[in-house]
């Protein structure tokens, strides 16, 4: 049976362990209102790079499910659309970063 | 804005939802825009077309960027996934044509035939067995969809295909708008494909298979006498559709086809019109069944024939009046101004 190269194994694994944490950055980042690129940009600059294929869908999404709050606003003579942590967004982070200290106190003591 | 991004925009718009559409585009565009003016203002200059097709390159092709922003979540998966994310939309277009061409028809028989004294549960079973008979089709198509999902996976494909687009090849939006529209095209190849797979087994498929006791439906005789004319129309709009799919800017062969196949169709129906018997109705000994008991069915299978000569001569008009209309357009505008280059237009 052929094998996965090894480089192929890392990257799967480490998209699975990026994807839920990518979560939890943008909306600790939105608790401060962003629109899509300046939001990369800040993500970024703290050493979170996300594809912006993935990150301004991801947006949308979050909308959808009631977590950020949205609004289009002109800023320098555009139309942009800026996001922000909504009610129920600000309840799931706080269970997402309660989960998240939980699991680093356990990988600690494993590692 | 820059003539690459409008004509980026207009290529992702075309594959996003139609009740979405205007938002997602404006909200990419402002994204864009703004990591456009940022590295200007690194630079200090404008940047120029190339620099900004840069930009859309690393951002994707439209068709995946567009599919990201529809959230397509739903596969199929039987133990490990067949069908992922990307390929679904298209197998599901599939699936419902499948249904429609499958599974429809034999539904209408039998729910037209259960006026001939058949009990509730008798009518069930003919449903059962409707479905039962429709089920290998639709496998069929999901088969299809997953190898063609294996294989964009196995050998990398999409990822090649994004490497090496271009966006410097993404035409004007106003030839984008007046193109034939991709959808069509390849909902138009699904449609065709799956008659053409039906029609050249048509002879050994019953239409329908409508009581337990195994009373068939098939085309009569006359038919098989107009299989291969069939034949070669579904050929014709087929290959028609892969043009169209790889040459969207020929909209005149729409309407080319259109009439030379509708004139064809006029011309196989014509004989019908006059059969009586278009249709048999078997017992399960193969034996037919009397005219008299089923002349209901055989009553609407004519005006439905009759029916579709008519929407044919209409359809066939119609295309005759678009051909006429491009080619007068055509012969009546003067040629597009070409587009600027290396001028960035923010």
């Amino acid at each position: 049976m052929a094998t996965q190269p090894n480089s192929d194994i890392f990257d799967n694994l480490r998209l699975e362990l990026r994807r839920g944490l990518l979560i939890v950055a943008v909306l600790a980042q939105l608790r401060r209102e962003h629109y899509g690129y300046t939001l990369r940009k800040d993500l970024a600059a703290l050493g979170i790079d996300i594809d912006e294929g993935t990150l301004y869908p991801l947006l949308r999404r979050l909308e959808t499910q009631g977590l950020l709050e949205s609004e289009w606003r002109e800023e320098n003579n555009r139309q942009k659309r800026f996001y922000k942590l909504s009610k129920d967004g600000r309840h799931i982070l706080k269970q997402l970063l309660a989960e998240l200290d939980q699991i680093n106190a356990s990988l600690t003591r494993i590692i | 804005m820059s003539p690459i991004l409008d004509r980026y925009l207009t290529a992702v718009k075309f594959w996003l939802p139609k009740s979405q559409r205007d938002d997602i585009a404006a909200e990419l565009a402002a994204n864009l825009q703004s990591e456009i003016e940022d590295r200007a203002e690194t630079l200090g200059r404008p940047l120029n077309e190339a620099e900004i097709a840069a930009i859309l390159k690393q951002h994707g092709p439209p068709i995946i960027v567009a599919s990201r922003y529809r959230g397509e979540q739903r596969t199929v998966s039987f133990g490990r996934q067949l069908i992922g994310p990307i390929v679904f939309p298209f197998y599901w277009i599939a699936l419902k044509v499948s249904l429609l061409l499958m599974f429809v028809p034999r539904f209408i028989s039998a729910v037209f035939l259960h006026g001939d004294g058949r009990t509730i549960s008798e009518f069930v079973r003919a449903l059962a067995q409707v479905a039962r008979i429709s089920l290998p089709a639709l496998l069929v198509v999901t088969g299809i969809f997953a190898l063609i999902d294996l294989n964009l996976r196995r050998f990398g494909l999409l990822e090649k295909w994004s490497a090496n687009w271009d966006p410097n090849k993404l035409p004007p939006p106003e030839r984008q708008k007046k193109e034939v529209k991709r959808s069509s095209s390849i909902g138009g190849i699904i449609f065709t494909s799956l008659f053409l797979l039906w029609w050249m087994r048509y002879a050994s498929i019953p239409l329908l298979v409508i009581t337990k006791a195994g009373t068939q439906v098939h085309f009569a005789p006359i038919l098989s006498s107009l299989y291969w004319p069939i034949l070669i129309v579904l050929f014709i709009s087929l290959a028609q559709h892969w043009i169209n799919l790889l040459e969207p800017g020929w909209r005149w062969l729409p309407p080319l086809t259109g009439i030379i196949t509708t004139l064809a169709g006029l011309i196989i129906i014509y004989p019908l019109l006059k059969h009586p018997d278009l249709i048999t109705i078997t017992d399960a000994n193969g034996l037919a069944i009397s005219k008299g008991g089923s002349a209901g069915l055989h009553h609407l299978v004519s005006k439905g024939l009759l029916g579709l000569a008519l929407g044919m001569l209409i359809v066939g008009t119609i295309y005759a009046w678009q051909l006429l209309w491009i080619v007068w357009q055509s012969f009546s505008r003067p040629p597009a101004a070409p587009n600027g280059k290396g001028i960035a237009l923010i």
